[in-house]
């Protein structure tokens, strides 16, 4: 059964992020995917990552920012989900420093069905109380519910 | 009124359907017509036929890269803009395609 769980992996929640720039940010996602064994190389997808980045900033507005990549590192399509304190800077264009930020990791040959929940989670975006849910979560398990309760 | 438009991104994973879904929200809220379709990562979604296409009024390509199958648009007035300005302001983009349409239309 195709849902956001199998993108998501609690251990890809980072409810508190440490970085507070774009690159650092990048990283401790792309790290977090690594270590939940989602990604076979955390440098390769970072690279990847940091490449679609370079060609258009990901940071949407409304705080939030959606770096993704593409590789061939990546085992399985992943959402890694990361809230910031302080906000970092992903570019948007009404200056507000990203606070929810979301890492999407596909292999070069991804499934439909899991596109189809990456596409829908980007769509979910622009739901206010989707935000506010995340915002408000306060542990891992709440994200994957509020997660849950949109994409089904 | 009718707007049809396509939004396109490199990686296609995920601005090409918030583009999409920003668009289609606007135009609800101010009751016009549009149907958006999106190439990205899993290819033509919600693809615009031939008589979709010909019986609009303009069409948006709201894109950052080269699109495919444009020929079915020939002949309306476009609006070319990019991924981000639909995300952003998309009611800045339906206020360009409805212009567009309306001098067509002198």
């Amino acid at each position: 059964m195709s849902d956001i769980r199998n993108l998501l992996d609690p251990k890809c929640i980072v409810l508190d992020m440490k970085a507070t720039s774009k690159i650092d940010a990048i990283t401790e996602l792309c790290e977090a995917l690594y270590h939940a064994g989602r990604a076979r190389n955390a440098d390769a997808l970072k690279d990847a990552v940091l490449e679609r980045e370079a060609q258009i900033p990901t940071g949407i507005g409304m705080g939030i920012a959606i770096p993704h990549g593409k590789s061939d590192s990546v085992v399985h399509p992943s959402v890694a989900f990361g809230r910031s304190k302080t906000g970092v800077d992903f570019g948007a264009a009404d200056g507000v420093p990203a606070d929810l930020i979301f890492l999407l990791a596909v292999p070069g040959n991804a499934a439909a069905d899991h596109l189809a929940i990456l596409a829908n989670l980007a769509r979910s975006l622009l739901d206010e109380s989707f935000r506010l849910g995340l915002r408000t979560a306060q542990s891992a398990k709440d994200v994957l519910e509020v997660m849950s309760a949109v994409l089904s | 009124m009718k707007i049809v438009a396509v939004t396109a991104c490199p990686a296609g994973i995920a601005h090409t359907y918030i583009a999409a879904e920003s668009l289609e929200r606007a135009a609800r809220n101010r009751g016009i017509w549009i149907k958006v379709e999106t190439q990205g990562a899993m290819g033509i979604e919600n693809e615009i036929s031939l008589e979709e296409a010909r019986s609009a009024d303009v069409v948006v390509f709201a894109a950052d890269m080269a699109l495919r199958k444009i020929e079915r648009f020939e002949g309306l007035p476009v609006v070319e803009t990019g991924v981000a300005e639909a995300i952003r302001n998309p009611n800045k983009v339906l206020d360009m395609a409805l212009a567009k349409a309306q001098e067509a239309r002198q």
